[in-house]
């Protein structure tokens, strides 16, 4: 499973093969369970679908954005 | 209308392979329902053509198994197939079958990424400001042509990550800085 961040409330995953006809980097979030979830561009974070992405998500994805591109880019050459 | 790309258009309700038409049948939990060619949402390695027994039909040391889609599942998270691959599991995320399938996800991609490169070149213009640098200065440091930079800042380009990356380096910046508060 290509979870790269997990801190016990959000969990995060950069999916191998998952590009798109822009090329657009991006991560999915979960929190709650699976229940809620987000999907957001790299490295910028604006949501392309799923919920606003709470304050504490948005710090913790913030602080690892160089992580998740470089996942992105080794999982999605 | 513009569509909710909510929990809902993400999850799967159902997904099974159509063995007789090399189709996938998937059904999210908002009733969008896609019939794909299952080669096009494989990775690249995955798509190769393949030998009877499964190995590279040419030039192969490389053995590739093909996936199983008869095992295939829903994953835990529900909004990822996985398909058994010899030892291996292929994940398929909701979002590449969307931006294989359905043009109204792709259009609204396409306008993310359109809002995305504005945003974005709005960011690095007023980074190249603080940073006191001219544009071409920045093209320098960043070895591209003039007119990429001005583009850039210009949202005409949608900016590839290593692209970002180079930029971020020439003027002093970590990736985190690119990051909406």
């Amino acid at each position: 499973m290509p979870k790269i961040l997990d801190n016990g409330r959000f969990r995060v995953y950069v999916y191998a093969n998952d590009d798109n006809p822009h090329h657009l980097p991006h991560c999915h979030v979960y929190w709650d369970g699976h229940d809620r979830a987000s999907v957001a561009s790299l490295p910028d974070l604006a949501v392309i679908a799923g919920e606003a992405l709470p304050r504490a998500a948005r710090r913790y994805l913030r602080a690892n954005v160089a992580v998740l591109l470089a996942a992105w880019r080794r999982l999605n050459p | 209308m513009k569509k909710n790309w909510d929990r809902a258009a993400m999850r799967f309700a159902s997904a099974r392979y159509v063995d007789r038409q090399g189709m996938l049948d998937a059904t999210f939990e908002n009733g969008d329902r896609f019939l794909v060619a299952v080669e096009s949402i494989l990775p690249a390695a995955s798509r190769a053509p393949l030998g009877p027994s499964g190995t590279l039909a040419a030039g192969g040391a490389v053995t590739i198994t093909p996936p199983e889609w008869g095992k295939m599942r829903i994953g835990e998270t529900g909004d990822v197939l996985e398909v058994p691959a010899g030892g291996d599991v292929i994940e398929v995320p909701w979002d590449r079958i969307r931006s294989v399938a359905d043009p109204e996800f792709r259009a609204h991609l396409a306008d993310h990424a359109v809002e995305r490169a504005r945003r974005m070149g709005g960011r690095i213009r007023a980074m190249r400001l603080e940073a006191g640098l001219t544009p071409a200065a920045l093209a320098e440091r960043v070895g591209v042509p003039r007119q990429v930079v001005a583009n850039l800042e210009a949202g005409k380009i949608e900016p590839r990550s290593d692209l970002i990356e180079h930029v971020a380096v020439a003027l002093g910046r970590r990736l985190r800085d690119f990051a909406e508060e």
